[in-house]
C-alpha cells in the first residue's frame, strides 16, 4: 500500500505536469523568460491570501487570490511588452518589487503558524499537499492542458506571424493574452506545488528540453510533459532514498536529465 | 467597380498622423509600386486596406466592400506578405503547415484540415516551385525560398489581391530574379499586386504604376510620368541616377532602417 503521502506527491506531480505544455508555446512565444518574474507574483498573493485567512475569514483559501496575481502580472507584462523591451524591463522589475514587498511586509504581521503557510509558498514540498491542493491544482492544471489542446492552432500562429493572423482575421491580441493568461495559471500553480523557487524548474527545464529533443512542435508538447513527469517520479524516488526534500530532488533530476540532453545533442552535432 | 478606391484617408496612430488625405485607386488588374521614406506611412496604407488599422477621416474599399464593415468578405479577397521581421523563424514550423496557416486561418474555429485544404496548400506551393519543400523546416530555408513560400500561403486561398510589404528587402540578386518572375507570372494570371517597397529596382520594370507616398501622396501615375528627378527630389534629397546596363536607373537612397 502506497503512503498516502507520497500518493498525494505522485498525483500532484502528475496534474503539475499538465500545466508544462503551455510552457512550450512560451518558449516559442519568446517569453519564457518572464516566469521567474510571474512565479514570484506568487507570493504577494500568497501573502496577502493567508492575511484575509487569518484576520478576515478562516474558512479563506490563499489560492485563488495567488492567481489573481499572476494573472494580473503577466498580463500587466504582455501589455507593457508591447510598448518595447524598455517598457518590459520595467514593468517586470516594479512588478517583482511590488510582490516581493507585499510578502515581506504582510508576513511580518502574521502569527509563526500562518508565517509557514506564506513560506510554503517560497519553497513548498510536494509531499505536503493536502486534499485541497490537489483539487485545485487538478481543476487548473487540466483547464490549461484543455485550452493549449483546443487553441492549439491559434496559438501557434499567433507566435509565427501575429500580423499576417490578425490580417486573416483572427482576433490575435485575445490570443496572445490568452497565451500569457494560461501560463500565469499554471505559474500558480506550480509554485503551489513546488514552491515559487522550484517552480522555474517544472515549467521552464522541461520544456526547454523538448526543444532539444524534437522539432515537431506537438511532439514538443508531449515530450514536455513526459520530461516534467519522468524527472518528478525520480526525484521523488531519490528524496525518499536519500531522505531530501522533494523538490529539491525534483530540480535536480530535472537540471541533471537537461544537461544529459544538451551534452548529447552538442556531442552528435559536433 | 474599382478593385481600390482610397478617398481621402487620414490615420492617427497614437498621437501622430502617419497618413493625411490620401486617395488613389486602382481600377484594373495591375502591379502598383509603392515607395517612401521611412516613416511614410506605406505600411499603415496595406494595413487599412487588410482592415487592419482604421482611418479617422475618408473611407477605403477593396472590391466595393469596407474593410471594417464587411472584414470577413475582404479578406477573403486578400493575400498578404508581411515584412520578413514580423515573422519568428525559431519556430520549427514545417513549408506545409506556413501554407496551411494561409487556408486554415480563413476557416472558422476549429479549423480542421481536410483534405481539400491540403491540396489547396500544395497547389499554391507547386505555383511557387517549390512542391518538394512541403516536409522542409521553413526557418531552414533562405530568405528568397521563405519568402516564395509566405507567397504560395497568400495564395492559398485564390486572392484577387495581393499585398506585399517589402518582399525583395535583403535578397540577393538571384532569389530577387527568382521573385520577379513569379510576380510576373502572377500579373500574366490577371492578379492584382500592390507592392511596398524602399527603392525601385528590381520591381520597376514590372510596375504599371508607381505611388510615392510621404505621408500624404507626392505623386501617382504611370512609372514615366513618375520618375523625374524634379518630382522625386523633393523626398529623397539624396536620390542619384545612375547608368546600369545602358539604362537610367533611380537610386531613391532611402533604405529601411
Amino acid at each position: 500500500m502506497l503512503d498516502p503521502f507520497i500518493l498525494r506527491a505522485v498525483l500532484g506531480l502528475l496534474f503539475a505536469s499538465l500545466s508544462v505544455p503551455i510552457s512550450v508555446i512560451m518558449l516559442l512565444r519568446g517569453s519564457l523568460y518572464i516566469t521567474p518574474e510571474i512565479s514570484h507574483a506568487a507570493l504577494g498573493g500568497a501573502a496577502l491570501g493567508v492575511l484575509i485567512q487569518t484576520f478576515i475569514s478562516s474558512t479563506f483559501d490563499p489560492f485563488p487570490l495567488v492567481i489573481v496575481f499572476c494573472l494580473a502580472t503577466s498580463i500587466l507584462v504582455s501589455y507593457m511588452g508591447k510598448s518595447g523591451q524598455q517598457s518590459l524591463g520595467m514593468m517586470l522589475s516594479v512588478s517583482l518589487a511590488i510582490s516581493v514587498t507585499i510578502y515581506a511586509v504582510v508576513r511580518s504581521y502574521l502569527p509563526a503558524d500562518k508565517r509557514v503557510l506564506v513560506d510554503g509558498y517560497l519553497i513548498s514540498d510536494l509531499l505536503l499537499l493536502s486534499e485541497a491542493n490537489l483539487l485545485s491544482l487538478a481543476v487548473v492544471s487540466a483547464s490549461a492542458a484543455v485550452a493549449t489542446i483546443i487553441f492549439y492552432r491559434e496559438f501557434i500562429y499567433v507566435c509565427f506571424d501575429m500580423e499576417t493572423a490578425e490580417a486573416l482575421g483572427l482576433k490575435a491580441e485575445l490570443y496572445d493574452l490568452l497565451i500569457f493568461s494560461v501560463s500565469a495559471v499554471t505559474v500558480a500553480v506550480a509554485a503551489r506545488a513546488l514552491g515559487v523557487l522550484l517552480s522555474v524548474t517544472l515549467l521552464i527545464i522541461p520544456a526547454a528540453a523538448s526543444r532539444l529533443i524534437t522539432r515537431n512542435i506537438s511532439r514538443m508538447l508531449t515530450a514536455s510533459f513526459i520530461i516534467a513527469v519522468s524527472s518528478g517520479l525520480a526525484g521523488i524516488i531519490l528524496s525518499i532514498n536519500l531522505n531530501i526534500p522533494t523538490s529539491g530532488a525534483i530540480a535536480l533530476v530535472s537540471i541533471m536529465l537537461f544537461t544529459a540532453i544538451y551534452v548529447h545533442k552538442a556531442l552528435k552535432t559536433s | 467597380m474599382s478593385i481600390v478606391s482610397v478617398r481621402n484617408i487620414s490615420v492617427r496612430l497614437g498621437d501622430q498622423i502617419v497618413l493625411e488625405n490620401v486617395s488613389f485607386s486602382v481600377d484594373e488588374p495591375s502591379l502598383i509600386l509603392i515607395v517612401g521614406p521611412n516613416g511614410a506611412g506605406k505600411t499603415t496604407l496595406l494595413k487599412v486596406l487588410l482592415g487592419l488599422v482604421k482611418p479617422f477621416k475618408g473611407e477605403a474599399e477593396v472590391f466595393g466592400l469596407n474593410p471594417f464593415r464587411d472584414g470577413e468578405k475582404v479578406r477573403r479577397l486578400i493575400g498578404y506578405v508581411p515584412q520578413k521581421d514580423k515573422i519568428s523563424y525559431e519556430i520549427p514550423l514545417t513549408v506545409g503547415e506556413v501554407v496551411l496557416m494561409g487556408v486554415l486561418l480563413r476557416k472558422r474555429f476549429p479549423r480542421s484540415i481536410s483534405r481539400e485544404d491540403v491540396e489547396y496548400a500544395r497547389k499554391s506551393l507547386a505555383y511557387m516551385g517549390m512542391e518538394d519543400k512541403w516536409k522542409s523546416i521553413f526557418s531552414e530555408l533562405s530568405g528568397g525560398q521563405q519568402r516564395r513560400v509566405l507567397i504560395a500561403r497568400a495564395l492559398s486561398s485564390d486572392p484577387n489581391l495581393l499585398l506585399l510589404d517589402e518582399v525583395f528587402a535583403g535578397l540577393d540578386l538571384e532569389s530577387q530574379e527568382n521573385l520577379l518572375s513569379i510576380l510576373k507570372m502572377l500579373k500574366e494570371n490577371r492578379r492584382t499586386i500592390i507592392i511596398v517597397e524602399h527603392e525601385l529596382d528590381p520591381v520597376l520594370d514590372l510596375a504599371d504604376k508607381i505611388l510615392v507616398l510621404n505621408r500624404s501622396i507626392c505623386v501617382y501615375g504611370e512609372p514615366h510620368e513618375v520618375l523625374s528627378e524634379d518630382k522625386l527630389k523633393p523626398i529623397y534629397p539624396c536620390l542619384k541616377t545612375i547608368e546600369k546596363e545602358g539604362r537610367q536607373l533611380i537610386i531613391l537612397g532611402d533604405k529601411h532602417a
